[in-house]
């Protein structure tokens, strides 16, 4: 009997009774096959697997899954249903998920378009990865195969889809796969643990990694180094991943080992110095201590990545002189612009409740999340725009409901309203629920 | 690209840091290729490049560079430069009006590129596709010296070999020498995606470890082994 299904079979919802036709393939792997449904109007997408030895205890997983119903986070394309042929069909089984839309793409792709995502939307893309990860693991769920392959994004939006959510389950619970090999963690590779919330966490990072240093953080001279041509030939590629990133891995930018730098030329090199230290510093940790301490206390958890990624966001502004976009690095005073090389000066700042600062740069956005903090979609009560009569300035408009009342160094207390600019200087501001001051910075 | 950026936004570019996946196709444009073999050859090589592109810009590991060697009584170089697959628009070949098919000529064009310190050591194993209809016309001993010299350089002895026969006479003796591997059957021109699939399989180290605790050296047959059912890259399970 055939094993897989085919457009115009009729399948049946195990749950709701609900019967749906099987339409076009839209994927195809070694596990099987993924194809649209019709659900009377409502397109859908099913799974469906080839028979395998370990088929009842997977499909126990998968439906413990939908009995949870709501996924943890709205990124998850989690299972619905789970699927039966209506008539005499293929074995195997198959559930029933959302469509992905085509407004989703591989991460890979954005980062390597020639015109790539500026620094707000890599930062958000990173944000995103870390909310649906914080939210599943929350839960006591764990991912266990977090990879490109599985994590796709809008780039308009950099709102994130967390694809193949079967592998999903608590921990300690049965295992059907190990993660993909650049992303898996030290002590899976050498078989000495399972996939776990504490090996996701080594996956986000490398994820991370990726997204914001465009290059793999243990991909350096050392790696390259063992590659070789001669003698016998390649080591097989299965062996330099146990060795490099199991048995023996060794952090690009190591601050103590400098011996797997990225060979010159490569991007990473580039990228890496244009973050700000408190960036530099999470990644260091996260591949230093934590590829040898496999805990919860030696990775970086979600949390820190959320504050980070936050703080990245708020960073970001254009060098005065050449107009690149940059990170304002409180650290590293002085530090020059990537693109012209010269020292970058301080910007305004606006200095907000619990020691957030918000660097006032063209584009930037205050925001609700920012003044009382929260969680979901933010709301945006102000927006940073260039000075309509003074190139180089920026002012602050007012687009939430209600006024501001601003007192500027050595003038008189102003109110600004809804929808009016308020010339970015010295000052301090209410915002109503919160209190803040602009300093004007040296440039 | 997005609402989010600007004309004139400046951003430090170059993409992801990946590693050179050399792909070097041996195109047959002798006589006996005229008329629809040439068009199919041409058609499979545009197609297969398109999905390679494909491919290339939604993924993190390898970054695919394409060569082409023409060859027919003597080898030239098509596409001298690695050029990345990306910026790739492929040119038609034209048979070589009384061309012979003389494959060894070709295979030492390439393993001059493979020779060593001509690759970089990060490389990826190098795919070799040979396309022809696979009628070898070199004068004696020709072929295998060709065939051997390509084999002396690390690289091509590392390298997939891979080979499309266009036509249905097609003779695969000569292109199962250039194989090597019982294992691996000659392609057809129709089956395009097959063949950007095969290369990209067997050229990565792909490494979804599906079974826990499966034996690795079995894993590694699976992954790294030639062909195998179902290994689709673009599958990986993941919705297209
Ligand atoms: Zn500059």
């Amino acid at each position: 009997m055939d094993t897989l299904i085919v457009p115009g079979q009729r399948m049946r919802l195990l749950g709701s009774g609900a019967i749906v036709t099987v339409g076009r393939r839209i994927g195809a792997g070694g596990q099987g096959v993924v194809h649209v449904v019709q659900l009377g109007e409502a397109s859908f997408a099913v799974k469906w697997f080839r028979p395998n030895l370990r088929q009842e205890g997977f499909r126990a997983c998968i439906e413990a899954l939908v009995r949870r119903g709501r996924p943890p986070h709205e990124a998850f394309v989690w299972p619905i249903d789970l699927v039966e042929p209506l008539d005499a069909g293929p074995e195997g089984f198959g559930y029933l998920m959302r469509l992905v839309e085509p407004r989703f793409v591989p991460i890979p792709q954005v980062l390597n378009e020639r015109q790539q995502p500026s620094f707000r939307v890599l930062a958000t893309i990173g944000r995103e990865l870390v909310e649906a990860m914080a939210a599943l693991h929350a839960t006591g769920l764990c991912y266990r195969d977090f990879s490109f392959g599985n994590v796709w994004v809008d780039p308009a939006t950099a709102q994130i889809a967390v694809l193949d959510n079967d592998n999903i389950g608590s921990e300690g619970g049965e295992v059907f796969v190990k993660g993909t090999g650049r992303f898996m963690a030290p002590e899976i590779l050498r078989d000495e643990a399972l996939p776990s919330t504490v090996t996701d966490l080594h996956s986000l990072a490398v994820l991370l990694f990726f997204v914001l240093v465009h290059g793999h953080p243990l991909l350096g001279a050392r790696v390259d180094s063992s590659y070789t041509w001669e003698g016998g030939g390649h080591l097989t590629e299965l062996e330099l991943l146990l060795e490099h990133f199991g048995r023996d891995p060794l952090f690009v930018f190591d601050p103590t080992d400098a011996a797997n730098r990225p060979v010159p030329g490569d991007r990473m090199l580039v990228w890496w110095e244009l973050y700000p230290e408190f960036v530099r510093q999470v990644f260091t940790r996260a591949f230093t201590v934590g590829l040898r301490d496999a805990t919860l206390g030696g990775r970086v958890t979600e949390g820190v990545w959320r504050r980070v990624l936050l703080r990245l966001h708020d960073s970001v502004w254009s060098c005065p002189r050449c107009g690149a976009e940059v990170f304002h690095d409180p650290d590293r005073r002085g530090s020059p612009c990537w693109a012209c090389r010269l020292p970058l000066p301080v910007p305004p700042l606006l200095h907000l409740p619990n020691g957030r600062e918000l660097v006032l740069g063209e584009g930037a956005e205050l925001t609700d999340h920012h003044l009382t903090g929260g969680r979901g979609a933010p709301v945006v009560l102000g927006r940073v725009e260039a000075h309509p009569g003074r190139p180089g300035q920026v002012v602050l408009r007012n687009v939430g409901g209600r006024a501001w009342r601003v007192a500027p160094d050595g003038e008189t207390l102003k109110a600004v309203h809804p929808g009016q600019r308020l010339g970015v200087r010295a000052m301090s501001l209410d915002f109503g629920p919160a209190r803040a001051w602009i300093t004007a910075g040296d440039g | 690209m997005t609402a989010h950026d600007t004309p004139t936004l400046r951003m430090p570019g170059g993409g992801i840091s990946r590693r050179p996946l050399h792909l070097i196709l041996l195109a047959d444009c002798s006589g006996g290729m005229k008329g629809e073999k040439i068009q199919a050859l041409n058609y499979a090589i545009a197609d297969m490049l398109a999905q390679l592109a494909i491919w290339d810009r939604a993924q993190e590991q390898a970054q695919v560079f394409v060569r082409a060697v023409a060859f027919a009584t003597e080898a030239v170089w098509h596409i001298p430069a690695p050029t990345p697959v990306v910026d790739l628009r492929w040119r038609p070949l034209q048979p070589v009006p009384r061309g012979l098919t003389n494959m060894g000529t070709a295979f030492q064009l390439v393993a001059e590129a493979l020779a060593p310190g001509r690759i970089e050591r990060r490389a990826l194993r190098p795919a070799l596709l040979l396309i022809t209809d696979g009628l070898a016309t070199d004068p004696p001993g020709r072929f295998e010296a060709g065939l051997n010299a390509l084999l002396a350089t690390p690289a091509g002895r590392g390298a997939l070999r891979l080979s499309v026969a266009i036509g249905r006479d097609a003779r695969s003796e000569a292109l199962n020498r250039f194989i090597g591997d019982p294992s691996v059957p000659v392609l057809v021109a129709d089956s395009t995606s097959d063949i950007s699939d095969r290369l990209v399989v067997a050229s990565l180290a792909v490494s979804r470890m599906s079974e826990a605790g499966a034996d690795r050296a079995a894993l590694a047959d699976r992954l790294f082994g030639h062909g195998g059912p179902g290994d689709s890259i673009f599958g990986q399970d993941t919705i297209i």
